[in-house]
């Protein structure tokens, strides 16, 4: 009792530590030690692909260039990820194929997360004819065949330059992708709506569409968070699958899909030359973990029931662990000893 | 006389329950039982129809203005009156006409028993629902088509306090955003900035919170605390008319004395009217200058708060009185306590004639018959009652 008041000896309201709800965000995200890693894998992944595609288009970087010579060469000092059956680089063209798969990855998320969210939540909140109409359009987008959609476009812009096709393959992705979400986040509003919080704000003479903004969205954050970053992994697969079936850009273009691919057409060359299929396989890994550990770690942040744990109290814990499991043993020899 | 505020005329809130009115088993049971009669009455008369065919010709003739014998009549007029409603659309008749004036600077408690209209009444006046029928007239503005845009400058003066502290605050937002939201919103402020800070922490201030919370969420609050952050948000922009719907009833009774002090010192300080909802009638007894009671969605009785007390007129604002717990031994021994038998009846399909004539003590035939009208026994003593101050 009288450590505690001792401890407590001078400690007054202005002692006390205030953060603004952004400080809290970043304070809760940066002590969450497997949202940081994703962070950091996110980040050096994005680096390394920007870079490399600004050095090998500023260098004039030939992909299309081959050399038999060097042809399924393993992994060495010189080729760190070996070549491919034309004779190429396969790290620099792993890299380069990330380019790509960001591009699809971000734009076709902010797109679907964008119409998802605006229509979900304009269908959630105003409800009766313009959330039937909605939800209809939803149920039909919904039943679009995805793989019908993407070969008959695909085929259709076949002559057009790789980076128009591919700027389609993003419209396809995201303008199918957002249905899921939409549901989601019209669900959420529709409970949402029948709080008194929201009954507060229309007395206190809030605009519709600041209600919406401001306080219905926000409530459902967490569930966009997750669902855009499963979203995000689902494009960048999905992308991977279209340049698999050879309808995303062509050669000599790398994504990360379209490396998988070549290298699966072949099943001698799967099993005989692995680096082909490991290096891009393990980027696309990595690269969509480090973007749902991310997302995961946003969730916890902007929730603000959510408690932080720091560094100097995971410490502290682990040292209590440690003391108690050394006592328990010290008490088990004494048992022994006694017997 | 101070100037009227807020007046509202035969204001009426009925809820589609989306369903219709099904009498068919009173019809057929009147049916048969003037069949019966009927076959009594004329034994020869037709005997080959079947019951449905017969009625069906009785009725008829009924129609056409045949006189039967008594007995058959007030059942043939009951079945009349029975298949007029019959299939009509049920509504929840939340308020069923009530008319009330509100002046400048006064509390006007509005009391009765659970589910009586007392909240919808009060989000009614401030257009929170769209009234069924009746008028609102604020300031002498008469607001009640009023759409939603045209009421968001009003809303600077006419503010709500509401009952549940813990649903009535965005989890998501913080004390600071969640008081000074609707000053950006009204252009009170332009931005925020320290000025703007600074009127909010005042406000808190003056709600009695410390104003290092600002930055703080909702759920690290207490009950309590969250209460006096709704009350500050209702004050933050300076209204004239505070409708309380049962603000204090969730508090313990500690902070609902404090809570209520706050509101009388707000209303000295600011000038402000209150239409004080609650079920509580010590503490309206406390804080109100005049009373409403409320039974089945109608206003039984509105008087200032000494006659109501003093001299309560409507038998149901009799037996609400009687139910007040005294402290003192000797007063509770010679209290008589009046109990009211049987439940409140439905809001849906109402009693005819005086809602109340079910559980009256001193209900009589009229009553059935006839709505009584709020009419003024005494200066400023309104009361819906056919016997009004009669003995119980």
């Amino acid at each position: 009792m009288s450590e505690i008041t001792e401890q407590n000896k001078g400690f007054s309201k202005e002692d006390e530590i205030i953060l603004s709800p952004t400080q809290q965000i970043i304070v809760k995200f940066k002590n969450n030690r497997l949202a940081m890693f994703g962070f950091w894998l996110f980040a050096i992944i994005v680096t390394i692909v920007v870079v490399t595609h600004f050095y090998t288009k500023f260098t004039g970087y030939d992909f299309a260039a081959t050399d038999a010579a060097l042809r399924n060469l393993p992994p060495s000092w010189e080729h760190p990820f070996g070549t491919d059956r034309y004779g190429r680089n396969t790290f620099v063209r792993v890299l380069e194929g990330g380019w790509i798969s960001l591009q699809v990855g971000f734009l076709s998320t902010i797109l679907s997360v964008t119409i998802g969210v605006s229509l979900g939540s304009i269908a959630g909140y105003f409800g009766g004819k313009i959330d039937s109409i909605i939800m209809r359009l939803v149920e039909v987008v919904a039943s679009f065949p995805f793989l019908a959609l993407a070969f008959t476009i695909s085929s259709i812009f076949r002559d057009r330059p790789a980076q128009f096709r591919l700027f389609v393959i993003i419209g396809i992705l995201g303008c199918i992708r957002w249905t899921g979400l939409a549901r989601i986040v019209r669900g959420q509003i529709l409970s949402l709506r029948e709080k008194e919080f929201i009954l507060a704000t229309k007395a206190l003479g809030i605009k519709k569409r600041n209600q919406i903004t401001r306080h219905l969205i926000p409530n459902v954050l967490a569930m966009v968070v997750v669902s855009g970053t499963l979203t995000f992994a689902a494009a960048i697969l999905g992308e991977a699958f279209l340049s698999f079936l050879n309808l995303s850009v062509t050669e000599p273009i790398p994504t990360w899909g379209a490396l998988l691919s070549r290298a699966a057409q072949n099943s001698t060359g799967l099993r005989t030359f692995w680096w082909i299929w490991v290096f891009p396989g393990t980027m696309l890994f990595m690269f969509i973990m480090s973007v749902n550990l991310v997302g995961e770690g946003l969730r916890e942040a902007i929730d603000p029931k959510a408690e932080i744990i720091t560094k100097k109290q995971r410490k502290a814990a682990k040292e209590r662990r440690k003391a108690e499991k050394k006592a328990a043993r010290q008490v088990k020899l004494a048992s022994k000893g006694g017997v | 006389m101070p100037n009227v505020l807020l007046e509202t005329k035969g204001i009426k809130k009925y809820f589609s329950t989306g369903k219709k009115r099904n009498e068919k088993k009173n019809l057929k049971k009147l049916s048969l039982k003037a069949v019966k009669i009927f076959k009594n009455a004329y034994p020869d008369s037709s005997p080959e129809l079947k019951q449905k065919e017969l009625f069906n010709d009785i009725y008829k003739q009924f129609e056409e203005g045949k006189k039967f014998s008594d007995e058959l009549n007030t059942v043939l007029t009951e079945y009349e009156a029975f298949s007029n409603v019959h299939g009509d659309r049920l509504y929840v008749r939340a308020n069923d006409g009530i008319d009330i004036t509100i002046c400048e600077g006064e509390t006007v408690g509005l009391v009765g028993e659970s589910g009586c209209g007392k909240s919808t009444f009060g989000r009614t006046i401030l257009k929170l629902y769209e009234p069924t029928e009746g008028e609102i007239f604020f300031n002498g503005e008469n607001i009640t088509n009023y759409s939603n845009n045209k009421m968001i400058p009003l809303r600077q003066e006419m503010q709500i306090i509401f009952q549940d502290p813990y649903s009535s605050l965005n989890p998501r937002m913080t004390v600071g955003e969640i008081i000074g939201e609707a000053l950006l919103e009204h252009g009170i402020f332009k931005s925020r900035n320290d000025d703007f800070e600074n009127y909010v922490k005042e406000i808190m201030k003056t709600c009695g919170l410390d104003d290092y919370m600002i930055y703080r969420y909702p759920h690290e609050f207490s009950g309590g605390q969250r209460q006096r952050i709704g009350i500050a948000r209702a004050l933050a922009l300076k209204p004239k008319f505070i409708v309380c719907d049962e603000a204090v009833s969730a508090l313990d009774v500690s902070i609902q004395s404090q809570v209520i002090n706050l509101l009388k010192d707000l209303q000295n300080k600011f000038g402000l009217a209150y239409l004080f909802i609650s079920h509580d009638l010590s503490v309206v007894k406390h804080i109100s200058d005049r009373i409403g009671v409320m039974y089945l969605g109608d206003m039984v009785e509105f008087t200032d708060k000494h006659s109501l007390y003093e001299n309560p007129q409507h038998p149901y604002t009799k037996a609400l009185l009687s139910a007040i717990p005294e402290t003192d031994l000797e007063k509770s021994r010679r209290k008589r306590r009046i109990i009211l038998e049987g439940d409140i009846p439905s809001n849906i399909i109402v009693p005819t004639g005086c809602k109340f004539h079910t559980r009256c003590p001193i209900a009589r035939d009229v009553c059935k018959r006839d709505i009584p009208e709020l009419r003024e026994v005494e200066k400023g003593h309104f009361v819906a009652c056919h016997f009004s101050g009669e003995e119980i």
